[in-house]
């Protein structure tokens, strides 16, 4: 009881070191909790996404093209496999909204009279939502993007021109019926996606369900046999397993931040609580004379430790739903951005997390008392009594954390010899090598100190001299906290740079590879139809302002196990030159002649193909080897793409249609006459843009940029936890040598010269640290670059060393250092040294 | 005083998880899904606003009447049956298609989905001695390639299963799934007879809540019925019962018992209990009795006695239905003792009920073979 009172009123009487260890300890468990939180909904987001669009099917049937195809075909499909319950599905895509903000929703048109009663798609009133042309199923959110109310009507534009849908209900009642999470998707019966879509008689797949039939596979077997060739039977399991699996580099990456910012602020709730055990070494040691034993102490502090980390956990979880919020909206974006999800998804919360969080906060406050705890109680209490910080100790904690440094870099290093391909593997590697760096800094940093102090013994003037011994003496105390300061910081820098070179290697491929003036597509929807056809590309070859076109179609094939994006492309020479070859030779030559295939570096990462290897592509006409002539930059596609001749593509796929072309004008033409002129020739229903070459470069690097706003998000995060740590330890530090501060004010040094003392002090660390993290910084962006991003996506790029990537996270540190010398040095100086001296 | 401190911050940080989970556990409820929505919705739901109804008797003109009613909203196709081979082994079957319309209207539409007619298949086989039902479900709007109705000859098609009327009241069925399947010709033994008023069944007061009902009580069947174990060369006789309207039950009514016996001695009973959901029967319950000379006499919901005899727990959707019947028609002297030749005869598609063969004894006696079906019953 009388232990408790004294660590009560310990506690009580410095709020700022309680408040702060508890802010530590919440941050800490904030990011990590919020980056968890924002994970989990994402990815069931995802996933009620994928199951919105492919139901609870297993399988599908689908056009070999990947385009529409009969609806005779489902007569032949339920005949041959009823038990499987074949439901026909139409989809596409309608644009709505203003004109200044339109959205693109995507149709999915089911008939709504096979449902089966598997709730996937929630239930509603079926009467009118089949018998009402256009009536149609929204989230609340969708809607609003659609601007439209409950119970009306709404203009939208389609490939087969404008017409309207209803907003019948909506969908995003409870979170469990899958359509719920799908924004961006308009659920319409299949006859009204017919009529809207303009594709009457045509199917874009057959659904079929084999889960709980013991003869599945004979009914699958017996579907196969029947197919004719340009449909074919796939699994949807292993569809939507391919779209997750492709997720998962992107939440590995999430998840790797996440871990980075927790070892940044374990790093800071272990040098909080060691301080708060240090600072009552003395008291400590008269409790021990008094005979109150070891394990009493012990006990004490474990229960300290364990309020101290379930407040903070407590905290961290709110403050972690208001990250996972905010962080909430890109995530989504970049999901929809690159994997054609759908919906932003809704904040879930499960209270496992909730645990999680407050568990994680107590043992990390646990493990981080455990070590000054138990050097403390070891030590000879006569001894601790008399000396307030036991230097000896302090050098020696350094020296084995040193050692421990060092085996973390030989650790990575094994990590990196040894896996080739691992992403996890890479991701150790990274973690044992910032870990390494700040187990090792501390000992660095006060070596170094020692040997200046010791070197330059009359160091003038006397701040510097004063300066340099105090910061090296406070190693053992902030030691931690340098560290992990330092680690934040090359971290930001690390991935600053990482961003910097990976934005820099876009930026000149996209100067590369865009080469027209102007491009004709649909844009960025990766899964718009082809609409331009032989009679279109006729008329603007036609113009007379127009030397040259090219042309790009793509076209999705499955390839066994794999989702292929192929790309057929007709292209001038002057659009050949574009692409630069990593292997392989430039198959221009024979590109029309043969089947000659370049395949993009993620792909040839992911299919582990090189250049002279055949790659099988199925075609309307069955199986044709392609040989693979080369291997080209892209980064267009983490998925990788396969590029053929587009005269290859329509011999065997006969079809004319084609994506998107490009526009080589001749030279002097106007190029705002011909813009507007091109404008002019698109069909009226908006499907279609021109695109400068600019604004197609514009519009991709602000993709990219999106892309990575989380990561810079969640950079400025370590750092932030990083920055209070140092402010924290610094506070500590200076509150603690008080009585130091007041001696020397006592024996006749002015207060100015204090204060410089104690700046310079803050700077020299704060210098060490940042110093120490370019070096640092520069190695994790290569690890970021060289094994990171070659084995979540198969980029390669160069390390370039952009300046204000390099500098910006150094000087933001050592401004965060200074300011937290503020409140303590004025604090110090205006403190009356008699006092001081008698209380303290 | 500061352990009760600590008993408050834990307190606290309980109550917090214990808030969390309850508020997942709302979030995360699951929608109400009743099993038969789907039909629920395409036969009560939507007004009867274009359709014709059964108002008043009509002259029934045969092979025309065979075939489908487009202007009433629902229609049925009804045969129940039982089989047997050279070896005496028998089965029960039965083979419905009906037809619904979703609205009266004829909305013009490139898409052939926009097509207000339904058509769902029930077929189910009765392996009496593999104490098996076989109960397979189809369903789908009517499309050209997969499902529809003709009208000359009389024709009812969902994917492969067929109903067809092949003479003056002769029929050809097939129907099959999962290695199930049968295939039969049908020659009527027996005159059409009209149900109810010579063919206007009325179902409650409300003019207009009432179909057109005429069955043939026995048709002569042969053909094949294939099974995991092989095909089997059969004989046996058949019931039909054909049906069209607007409206179907009234709200007071919880469902209906429907009786078909074939007598050996050449008569028929059909007989259909309409109950209330108070449990009552309903005065609008009504049936035929033709005696072995082919008259035809009039039920009314007094002319005939129910006892239940027995109940029958589902143990898969925890229904429990009556199982085993005492039918007196004193006007007839027919005692009949109706027993099921299987339990388990429940269909537990879209819908769900009980149809299945029963033997039918008197004094102990053999005296027939019938088919009884029970809708509206719930768990209990």
């Amino acid at each position: 009881m009388l232990l408790w009172r004294a660590s009560m009123r310990f506690l009580t009487r410095h709020p700022a070191q309680c408040l702060l260890a508890i802010s530590g300890i919440a941050l800490g468990v904030a990011i990590v909790v919020g980056v968890l939180l924002t994970q989990a909904s994402a990815r069931q987001a995802f996933d009620a996404s994928l199951r919105s669009v492919f139901g609870a099917a297993t399988h599908f049937v689908v056009a070999v093209d990947g385009e529409d195809f009969d609806e005779q075909l489902l007569a032949l499909v339920r005949r041959t496999a009823p038990a499987l319950a074949p439901s026909a599905i139409v989809t596409g895509t309608v644009r709505g909204g203003n004109a200044e903000d339109r959205v693109a929703v995507q149709v999915l048109g089911i008939d709504a009279l096979n449902l089966r009663d598997d709730g996937q798609r929630g239930a509603m009133a079926w009467h009118p939502f089949l018998t009402t042309p256009g009536a149609m199923l929204l989230s609340s959110r969708t809607a609003q993007r659609l601007k439209v109310t409950r119970g009306a009507r709404v203009k939208v534009e389609t490939e087969a021109g404008p017409t309207s849908l209803l907003w019948l209900a909506n969908v995003d009642a409870d979170a469990s019926s899958a359509a719920a999470a799908s924004d961006d998707v308009a659920v319409v019966d299949i006859a009204s996606a017919q009529e809207v879509l303009g594709k009457a008689g045509r199917l874009t797949r057959i659904e079929l369900n084999a889960s709980g039939n013991a003869s599945a596979a004979a009914h699958l077997a017996a579907l196969a046999r029947v197919l004719p060739r340009h449909v074919q039977l796939i699994d949807a399991g292993r569809q939507a397993r391919g779209a997750r699996s492709l997720t998962d580099a992107f939440y590995t990456n999430l998840d790797a931040l996440s871990l980075l910012a927790l070892l940044v602020g374990g790093f800071m709730i272990y040098n909080t609580m060691s301080f708060l055990v240090m600072q009552r070494r003395a008291l400590f040691a008269r409790l021990r004379a008094l005979g109150v034993t070891r394990a009493a102490l012990a006990r004490l502090i474990v229960a300290e430790a364990l309020l101290l980390g379930t407040l903070g956990g407590v905290f961290g979880c709110a403050l972690g739903y208001a990250l996972a919020s905010a962080l909430m909206a890109p995530v989504g974006q970049t999901l929809r951005d690159h994997y054609a999800a759908t919906g932003d998804g809704q904040l879930i919360f499960a209270p496992t997390l909730a645990v999680l969080g407050i568990t994680l906060a107590a043992v990390t406050t646990l493990l981080a008392a455990a070590l000054p705890a138990w050097s403390t109680l070891q030590a000879d209490p006569a001894h601790a009594a008399r000396y307030s910080v036991g230097a000896d100790s302090a050098a020696q904690g350094l020296r084995r954390a040193a050692w421990l440094g060092l085996a973390c870099g030989v650790l990575a290093l094994a990590l990196l010899a040894l896996s080739s391909r691992s992403l996890y593997a890479g991701f150790a590697a990274l973690g044992a090598t910032i870990l390494a760096a700040m187990l090792g800094v501390p000992w660095l940093v006060q070596h170094a100190l020692a040997r200046l102090a010791h070197r330059h013994a009359r160091l003038h003037p006397l701040p510097v001299r004063l300066a340099v011994r105090g910061a090296a003496r406070s190693m053992g105390c902030i030691g931690m906290a340098v560290a992990a300061l330092m680690a934040a910081t090359a971290t930001s820098v690390g991935v600053g740079l990482m961003v910097a070179s990976f934005r820099g290697a876009v930026d000149d491929w996209l100067s590369q590879i865009l080469r027209a003036d102007f491009y004709i597509s649909p844009g960025f929807d990766e899964h718009a139809p082809p609409r331009i056809d032989t009679e279109f590309i006729a008329r603007i070859a036609a113009l007379p302002e127009v030397a040259e076109l090219s042309q790009t179609r793509r076209v999705r094939v499955q390839d066994g196990e794999r989702d292929l994006s192929v790309t057929a492309y007709a292209l001038p020479v002057s659009a050949q030159a574009g692409f630069h070859f990593l292997a392989g030779v430039a198959p221009w030559p024979a590109w029309d002649a043969q089947d000659l295939a370049i395949i993009s570096e993620p792909l040839a990462y992911h299919l582990q193909r090189q250049a002279g290897d055949v790659l099988v592509l199925p075609t309307p006409v069955g199986p044709k080897p392609f040989r693979i002539s080369g291997i080209y930059t892209d980064y267009g596609s983490e998925r990788g793409v396969v590029a053929i001749s587009l005269a290859r593509f329509r011999h065997y796929w006969h079809d004319e249609r084609v994506h998107g072309i490009g526009i080589y004008p001749h030279a002097g033409v106007d190029s705002v006459a011909l813009q507007a002129r091109l404008t002019s020739l698109l069909p009226r229903d908006g499907s279609l843009a021109v695109w400068s070459n600019a604004a197609l470069k514009s519009r991709s690097l602000a993709v990219f940029d999106r892309t990575f706003a989380i990561t810079r998000v969640l950079t400025l995060f370590a750092a932030a936890i990083a920055a209070l740590g140092v402010f924290n330890a610094l506070l500590a530090l200076h509150l603690e040598r008080g009585r130091e501060y007041a001696m020397l004010l006592a024996i006749g040094l002015a207060p100015g010269t204090l204060r410089a003392t104690l700046y310079l002090q803050t700077a020299i660390i704060a210098l060490l640290a940042s110093g120490l993290a370019l070096p640092l910084g520069v190695v994790i962006a290569k690890l970021l670059i060289a094994v990171i991003n070659i084995r979540s996506f198969g980029w390669s790029m160069q390390l370039t060393l952009d300046a204000s990537a390099l500098l910006m996270p150094a000087l933001g540190a050592l401004g965060a250092a200074l300011a937290a010398t503020v409140y303590p040095a004025e604090r110090a100086v205006r403190i009356d040294p008699a006092t001081a001296l008698r209380y303290e | 005083m500061n352990k009760r401190r600590c008993l408050l911050v834990a307190l606290v940080v309980l109550m917090i998880a214990i808030g969390a989970a309850r508020w997942r556990l709302r979030t995360a409820a699951p929608p109400v899904n009743t099993p038969d929505r789907a039909i629920a919705a395409l036969s009560a739901r939507s007004d009867d606003v274009g359709f014709a109804r059964a108002l008043q008797a009509r002259d029934f003109v045969f092979p025309r009447d065979h075939a489908s009613h487009d202007d009433f909203r629902s229609e049925w196709w009804y045969f129940t049956g039982h089989l047997h081979d050279n070896n005496d082994r028998p089965w029960g079957f039965q083979l419905t298609l009906f037809r619904f319309e979703l609205s009266a209207d004829k909305t013009l539409s490139t898409s052939k989905w926009r097509t207000p007619r339904v058509l769902l298949g029930h077929f189910a086989l009765t392996d009496i001695v593999g104490r098996q039902f076989h109960a397979f479900e189809r369903l789908s709007r009517a499309l050209p390639e997969i499902a529809g109705t003709s009208t000359t000859p009389a024709a009812v098609w969902l994917d492969d299963w067929r109903i067809e009327q092949r003479g003056a009241h002769d029929w050809y069925l097939h129907a099959g799934q999962d290695g199930i399947e049968i295939e039969l010709d049908l020659e009527a033994a027996s005159a059409v007879v009209l149900q109810g008023e010579a063919g206007l069944s009325r179902k409650s007061a409300t003019a207009g809540n009432a179909s057109y009902y005429y069955s043939l009580p026995r048709l002569s069947a042969r053909g094949r019925v294939r099974m995991a174990d092989g095909e089997h060369q059969v004989r046996g006789q058949a019931w039909l019962d054909r049906e069209w309207s607007t409206s179907a039950l009234s709200r007071e009514q919880a469902g209906w018992d429907w009786f078909a016996v074939q007598l050996d001695d050449g008569g028929a009973l059909m007989f259909y209990r309409l109950r209330q959901r108070d449990g009552g029967t309903a005065a609008f319950s009504a049936g035929t009795y033709v005696d072995n000379r082919g008259v035809q006499h009039p039920l009314s919901a007094t002319d005939v006695t129910i006892d239940v005899l027995g109940e029958w727990r589902s143990p898969e959707t925890g229904r429990t239905y009556p199982a085993g019947w005492r039918l007196r028609v004193a006007s007839a002297a027919l005692d009949l003792t109706l027993v099921p030749r299987l339990a388990s005869q429940e269909w537990r598609a879209r819908f769900h009920y009980w149809e299945g063969a029963v033997t039918v004894t008197q004094a102990g006696q053999p005296a027939g073979l019938g088919y009884v079906e029970l809708t509206g019953y719930g768990p209990r």
